[in-house]
């Protein structure tokens, strides 16, 4: 406080202190605006934006009308909604949109206690919505999978033969015995909290039985433990490190690698989890973590609901099942699809009649 | 009934005073409000089912030591640096200082993703650290580094402002005694800026002791305090998060409080032994 003070002295006149306030703020502020919060990231859309696509041109622009979609979403969904699907959806609806992304198990528990209230949940797999059924919803939609990929740093000392696995120039087995050397830094997500972490391992095991990759080799590349200190990164630090060359190679989305201009190497189907008609497949495999909980292998969907409060506002729940109508509509799709997303099929589960009318006549 | 509530002096206290009083109490609870909300929402059984965990314990030892190391560092590197820029005319001086301050106000997060630049595993610190089997992602090591970090401006400011306050004629009389330049730092500048050293040492280790934004980048793992409370949450929801916050503030605050209740005593015993000291002086 007093360096403060003596600094303000210091500059004799209190113009020269504003403008060295002002300074100080703009610098804090230009800073701020380089990253984004590992916990929550929150924004909101209301005018008619279009997205990086240029999609926005093709849609009818509606008048402002009351209600807000306030989305939670999968982090990995954060560049998607925030840049097209939350701009969209205001420009086609005339609704306004606001959006929050975090892991999809933290959303799922920040609901349960009550700590956020968003009307529209989208998440990595459906496990995260099952955890605050039936209170708050009692269905959900896939509308999207999301395969698995390994993204490299191509300038690194691996990175020259991780492109030829890239360019199918050499085997996809290689990827495997190139992760299992010595001195390869990897990096992936926390099993214990995020879809992404688990789906990495399981992608391993499947690669043990449908690629024949040996389990000694997938011991070495996961450090020898599922939960190796040394490998495990925030998705946000994680796709950090691989950007500024500091990793050889990391798991992620297809999605992110896209969205992220990431260099990656594309899985096979029988193990990248992102098949939709390979879930019997997936299911053969299973993972047991330390905190007692087991995981069993399945499509990597995203799966949307939405969510009811006792005294929400008609308005909002009717933003709700618009926005979630968007993402079902051909213009949504295509913006998942751009996004590097691959679409399927969307399917209901759960129970039809709590899923607005609106949604349950989209889905025909 | 305003009339006959009276001061020690005697006098009754006005509708200003109780108003201001009120505000007073306002702004206080306010402030406050999200440690009450802590302490309503976390229960001793929380903090108790969080430390008989498998490795429940592991994120307060980590904490603890790690800001312990981080803290002594700072005051090795911190103390000369603020003597300089508290003494030193040299115009490059401001330049330190404001890189200092930029450090102050840069977001933590962005603190580490610079680190990741500057001692990533293909950095060329990050290199030399290979050599030494050390490595500063993932680490306790990391822990450390990003904790230096996040805490070292607010000590160097800190103590900056303690070596200014310091009355440089009690320090050259000391050398026209005789005394070194160390021992004048030692026996003079040292004890009467005291008080605002303690204070930054105080603020220091609380922002050690919450250091997350950098470390969350750098030191996913192994699991300080801040860190352990962001997993909770995520694995077990927000009674788990109580728990390891609420141990979180019966480790991290008695230092500042302690480190402020010193710096007021020992401002008071300055005020009174300094005058004893200066007459001392004199009359030599």
């Amino acid at each position: 406080m007093s360096s403060n003070i003596s600094a303000i002295k210091g500059f004799g006149s209190f113009r020269r202190f504003k403008f060295l306030s002002l300074s100080v703020v703009a610098l804090v502020t230009a800073l701020a605006g380089c990253t984004s919060s590992p916990t929550t990231q929150k924004s909101s859309s209301s005018g008619t934006k279009s997205n990086a696509h240029g999609t926005a041109a093709s849609i009818t622009v509606h008048s402002p009308r009351s209600g807000v979609a306030d989305s939670a979403f999968a982090g990995s969904l954060l560049e998607l909604n925030e840049k097209t699907l939350g701009p969209n959806f205001t420009t086609s609806t005339g609704y306004r949109y606001q959006g929050e992304g975090n892991g999809s198990f933290a959303i799922a528990n920040l609901i349960k206690s009550g700590q956020i209230q968003p009307n529209v949940f989208e998440s990595i797999g459906s496990a995260p919505i099952g955890l605050i059924e039936p209170k708050f919803t009692n269905y959900f939609v896939s509308i999207a999978t999301s395969p698995l990929v390994v993204a490299y740093n191509p300038k690194g000392p691996f990175g020259s033969q991780l492109a030829k696995i890239a360019n199918h120039k050499l085997p996809i087995a290689n990827l495997f015995s190139i992760m299992a050397q010595p001195g390869f830094h990897l990096g992936r997500t926390d099993p214990l909290v995020d879809p992404q972490g688990q789906a990495f391992i399981l992608m391993l095991d499947l690669a043990v039985r449908n690629l024949g990759v040996s389990p000694k080799e997938i011991s070495q590349i996961i450090g020898g433990s599922y939960e190796d200190q040394s490998q495990l990164f925030t998705e946000t630090s994680l796709d950090s490190y691989l950007q500024t060359g500091q990793l050889d190679a990391a798991s992620a989305f297809l999605s992110q690698a896209v969205q992220l201009h990431l260099s990656y190497i594309s899985l096979p189907p029988e193990i990248n989890l992102g098949d939709s008609a390979m879930g019997s497949k997936y299911a053969n495999v299973s993972i047991a973590l330390s905190n007692g909980e087991k995981i069993k292998g399945a499509t990597l969907t995203v799966d949307v609901t939405t969510l009811n409060y006792p005294g929400q506002s008609p308005n909002d729940r009717a933003a709700a099942a618009s926005f979630l109508n968007y993402l079902l509509s051909p213009t949504g799709r295509t913006d998942f699809s751009r996004a590097g997303y691959s679409l399927m099929t969307p399917k209901l589960f759960g129970s039809r009649s709590s899923a607005p009318s609106s949604v349950v006549k989209a889905l025909g | 009934m305003l009339a006959k509530t009276r001061t020690r002096s005697g006098k009754p206290l006005g509708y200003s005073t109780v108003a201001g009083l009120v505000l007073y109490v306002v702004v206080w609870v306010v402030t406050i409000g999200p440690l009450i909300a802590l302490f309503f929402h976390a229960s001793s059984r929380s903090i108790e089912r969080q430390l008989s965990r498998t490795g429940g314990v592991s994120p307060l030892t980590v904490s603890f030591t790690s800001s312990l190391i981080a803290l002594a560092v700072v005051v090795l590197l911190g103390t000369p640096l603020a003597f300089g820029l508290a003494r030193s005319k040299f115009p490059g001086t401001q330049v330190v200082r404001v890189s200092i301050q930029i450090l102050l106000v840069i977001p933590p997060l962005v603190l580490g993703l610079l680190l990741v630049y500057l001692l990533g595993p293909y950095s060329l610190f990050g290199g030399v650290l290979g050599h030494l089997h050390l490595s500063a992602t993932n680490t306790f090591f990391a822990v450390i580094i990003a904790e230096i970090y996040e805490a070292i401006p607010y000590y160097v400011l800190g103590a900056e402002a303690g070596f200014r306050s310091v009355d440089k004629s009690l320090e050259q009389a000391a050398g026209l005694l005789g005394a070194s330049r160390l021992e004048v730092f030692r026996s003079i500048t040292v004890p009467l800026s005291s008080g605002h050293l303690a204070t930054a040492l105080g603020f220091a280790w609380a922002r050690a002791m919450g250091a997350f934004g950098a470390v969350i980048v750098v030191a996913y793992n192994p699991h300080n305090l801040p860190m352990a409370i962001y997993i909770s949450l995520q694995d077990q929801g927000l009674g788990a998060a109580f728990g390891y916050a609420m141990i979180f503030v019966i480790v991290s605050l008695p230092v500042p409080l302690l480190a402020y209740g010193w710096a007021r005593t020992r401002s008071k015993s300055l005020e009174r032994d300094l005058g004893l000291e200066i007459h001392t002086n004199v009359l030599y």
